[in-house]
């Protein structure tokens, strides 16, 4: 057969871009359509808002400055959610609806669909975050002293590690199943360890040394740092070095976990069993 | 005789155990859902007791943090139980698709709906164990004047939380977006019961609300009896607030449980997922 | 239930499904238009139909699921809507399909939860779920999940839940679909069995299991009975299906047209044509009686010399009464 067959694209870039693209609409499709405008959107801005709320009235007669940092804490807890819930839980739910092994089957790379069901999901992060920073600003008269560059770099190093983290929580996921029990489990675990209510440093001794292998603690302090209180790149180095590990280091590490238990899950045989 | 029945209330409690049986067997072919739930409210308390440390907070209302933040998480954890089992019962039944399977037996709704939370509470409570001794280490200090008080405050909260999961359950039913509806309102009723914060640092306008939240009082009263000593008669108010509220939403659960399952066969969305 | 005459009633059942989400509509499905049948007590009737015919929708109305856009049901004696608890009580429901079962529960341990829900006794619970199992050949795999199981397995155990309760009235949708022919007629042994103890309605677009199975079928078609009788009556009423096809090994050289005469002549034929072969001839005949018409040509035939290769008698299928109701052929 020599034939070419021109409804099917050989290039294998081809197809990961088209499944990544595919992925993503799907998924922003069908929270932001489907589910009707505000749906899942509800949900995401519901639970920062309201606990920034709960903190903001635990804060505000004590320490203003506390406010200022839970304000960025909890923004980030939105990206660190959406890492957790959409790349892990969308597998989950795929299982359930019987479509997880046709998503397998397709020659597209894992990684293109599931970067797309992640960024589909980006949205309602957006939104939520952008709650999250009016109400601190509106009703808890937090001011921001933001230095632009320094946001930006470090908010893409933080971006690029949770990625690669969500890779990892799917690929548990798929091993374990009932990726919404893992998820609630890993994030009540990161919301403990990760500085985002509070800094590291209010954690007693023995719990900063876990918390410092993570790249939450570190990454929200850069960016409170740097969109609270204009700081320079110098004062930042530090933090900044230790993101960049982890931002080039936890999306390797990811994929290959990924790859891994795939593997022992088919080995296994029960990755359409729920 | 074939087959023998049982009564009906006979059927209704042992409809109910089953339930909360067969919840806990599925339940426990998870590995996560086993180190999940119980590990769940630990993390939820550490935090919160970080964070009042981190804000210099030496005590709430009179009690210690760490005794405060006790009974808040056992009051999180009857309404985990009651909204994310029963009232998440049907949705789960979906997922699996038995929900049909369900709604062709005669067995009563209500004791299937409570028969989920019922299971879900019993998977709780190795983890109440563990946070009553978390919270003893870090300095809870407790003060039970009047055990009927603390045992009339408790009962409140369960009825208060049974109210809500049967409350929810026909929404659940009808909407197909349990999972949404539930997160959604979860955060709110997590402020408003002052669970996690003293009810006196809310603003005023949300007051009301939050005493239309069965829970709300049964959570101020379980507090004082069980940290502050206080007796039966001066929670009693706070008690009967909590019951009253709990009726009113258990009959309107009842009623919605009836018209969901009607409406449902009506559009043929039942099974649908 | 003792004096029942009718296991179920069906009359002018209607089911419409709209389209759209909740609150947009935009038009509606009719699944069932008009639908009415009844099972007399202590038989096995079924509705057969093509895929989307209405024959899911009939028998989710009829057990509860469903409530109907007009008409009404019995089962059992008791209305469908207002009875609903009674009906289920009286009903045992085969759903079928890969579903409907506790994936994370051993077999028994799926009887035990239902047997609870159907309000048995701790007893009956558990001596019901050990016979039944025997019955179906599960019970050295009691003890294992479910999501294990094969859908041949499965399928027997949602029959086993259907009959834990030892209901007067079993509803089987599709009952054999999925399974391998050795199951498929295990399980058409076993529903064969039900009766009359039991009264059975099933659905199948298996003509086959339809015509062995049932001793009344209702054919459905885009939600409508289209015909409805025994097997025999509904095959009865197609004309020209029914055929005996004899080849010789002669030719008839010559007497072709003298045999056509004298065929043609017997009372159960309607017609007769003979045709040439390589090595002999081909006498296909239509004819009201095969058995008859079978008979009085191979004696007309001695008279000849005629041996005969092949006979085939051909008589019409449910396919055929399909074809001649529906104006299309199945599926
Ligand atoms: N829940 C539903 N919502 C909308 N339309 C439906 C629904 N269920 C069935 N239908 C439609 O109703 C019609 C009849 O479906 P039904 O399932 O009753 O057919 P069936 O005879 O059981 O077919 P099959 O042999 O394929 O099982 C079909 O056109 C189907 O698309
Ligand atoms: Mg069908």
């Amino acid at each position: 057969m020599s034939q070419s067959i021109p409804a099917v694209s050989n290039s294998s870039r081809r197809i990961a871009v088209q499944a990544a693209r595919a992925s993503f609409l799907a998924k922003l499709r069908e929270h932001v359509f489907i589910n009707g405008a505000g749906g899942y959107v509800l949900v995401w801005v519901a639970f920062p808002v309201i606990t920034l709320g709960m903190l903001g009235l635990l804060y505000r007669s004590r320490d203003p400055a506390l406010l200022g940092y839970a304000v960025i804490g909890i923004t980030c807890g939105a990206f660190i959610s959406n890492a957790l819930y959409y790349v892990g839980q969308i597998l989950d739910e795929e299982r359930l609806e019987g479509t997880l092994i046709n998503l397998f089957l397709t020659p597209a790379p894992r990684l293109s669909w599931l970067s797309g069901f992640a960024f589909g999901g980006l949205f309602e992060t957006l939104v939520s975050a952008a709650c999250t920073v009016l109400l601190g600003t509106v009703v808890f008269g937090v001011r921001f002293h933001p230095n632009i560059a320094a946001v930006v770099l470090c908010f893409l190093l933080f971006i690029l590690a949770l990625w690669g983290l969500g890779f990892m929580f799917s690929a548990l996921g798929l091993i374990l199943k009932r990726s919404n029990d893992l998820a609630n489990l890993l994030s009540s675990f990161v919301f403990l360890l990760g500085g985002i209510y509070y800094p590291v440093s209010a954690l007693p001794v023995w719990l900063r040394v876990p918390a410092d292998v993570l790249p939450f603690g570190v990454g929200i302090q850069a960016l409170a740092a740097a969109s609270l209180h204009d700081a320079s790149f110098g004062t930042l180095a530090p933090q900044l070095v230790r993101l960049e590990v982890f931002a080039a280091v936890l999306p390797v590490l990811g994929l290959l976990t990924f790859g891994w238990l795939e593997r022992k899950v088919r080995r296994r045989g029960d990755l359409e069993i729920y | 005789m074939i087959v023998t029945y049982r009564n009906p209330g006979a059927g209704f409690v042992a409809t109910l155990l089953a339930t909360s049986r067969a919840y806990l067997q599925r339940s426990s072919a998870y590995l996560i859902a086993l180190i999940r739930w119980p590990l769940g409210p630990l993390f939820t308390f550490a935090t919160w007791r970080v964070t009042y440390h981190a804000a210099g907070n030496g005590s709430v209302e009179g009690a210690t943090v760490s005794g405060f933040l006790l009974v808040g998480v056992f009051g999180l954890i009857t309404w985990t139980s009651s909204i994310w089992a029963s009232g998440y019962a049907v949705e789960y039944e979906r997922g699996e698709g038995t929900s049909a399977s369900l709604f062709l037996t005669p067995a009563s709704r209500a004791a299937v709906v409570a028969g989920y939370g019922l299971g879900s509470f019993v998977w709780f409570l190795p983890s109440f164990a563990a946070l009553a001794f978390l919270a003893i280490v870090t300095g809870a200090r407790f003060d039970i004047g009047d055990p009927p008080a603390a045992i009339a405050a408790t009962v409140s909260l369960f009825v208060a939380s049974l109210a809500a999961g049967f409350a929810f359950s026909g929404l659940f039913i009808l909407s197909r977006k349990a999972n949404l509806i539930a997160n959604v309102l979860q955060s709110p009723a997590y402020l408003l019961s002052g669970l996690l914060i003293p009810l006196s640092s809310l603003p005023a306008w949300l007051r009301p609300l939050s005493g239309a939240v069965p829970a709300t009082q049964a959570v101020v009263a379980l507090r004082r009896s069980v940290l502050l000593g206080a007796s039966t008669r001066s929670i009693g108010a706070d008690v009967l607030h909590s019951l009253a509220v709990s009726v009113v939403w258990f009959v309107v659960g009842l009623i919605g449980l009836r018209v969901v399952e009607y409406v449902a066969k009506h559009t043929g969305r039942l099974e649908l997922f | 239930m003792a004096g029942m005459e009718r296991a179920i009633d069906a009359e002018h059942l209607r089911r419409v499904y709209p389209k759209g989400g909740l609150f947009r509509r935009r038009g509606d499905t009719v699944a069932v238009d008009d639908i009415s049948f009844h099972v007399p007590r202590g038989t096995v009737f079924g509705l057969l139909g093509p895929n989307g015919a209405g024959k899911t929708t009939t028998i989710k109305m009829l057990s509860t699921l469903l409530i109907p856009t007009a008409g009404w049901a019995r089962v059992a004696g008791f209305d469908v809507v207002r009875q609903d608890r009674a009906v289920r009580r009286h009903l045992g429901v085969v759903l079928g399909g890969d579903r409907g079962l506790y994936g994370k529960l051993s077999a028994r341990a799926n009887l035990q939860y239902f047997g609870n829900l159907y309000g048995m006794t701790t007893d009956s619970i558990r001596r019901r779920t050990g016979e039944m199992l025997e019955l179906v050949g599960l019970t050295e795999r009691a003890d294992d999940r479910v999501e294990r199981f094969s859908r041949g397995m499965k399928q027997r155990l949602h029959l086993t839940k259907a009959l834990l309760h030892d209901p007067p009235i079993l509803i089987l949708d599709e009952p054999t679909i999925g399974l391998d022919p050795a199951a498929a007629i295990d399980l058409r042994r076993a529903i064969a069995a039900l009766v009359p103890r039991h009264s059975v309605l099933l659905t199948t677009h298996d003509m086959h299991e339809a015509d062995q199975l049932c001793r009344e079928i209702a054919i459905v078609d885009r939600g409508r009975v289209v015909a409805q009788g025994t097997p025999a009556e509904l095959k009865s009423r197609v004309s020209g299906a029914r055929r005996v096809v004899i080849e010789t090994h002669e030719t008839l050289n010559g007497r072709a047209l003298e045999v056509e005469r004298a065929i043609g002549a017997l009372e159960p034929v309607r017609s007769v044509s003979i045709r040439p072969e390589d090595r002999g001839a081909n006498l296909t005949i239509l004819c009201d009686d095969t058995a008859r018409t079978l008979d009085d040509t191979l004696s007309l035939l001695r008279r000849y010399p005629a041996t005969i290769r092949t006979v085939t008698v051909i008589e019409p299928t449910l396919e055929d009464v399909f074809l001649s109701v529906a104006g299309r052929s199945f599926e």
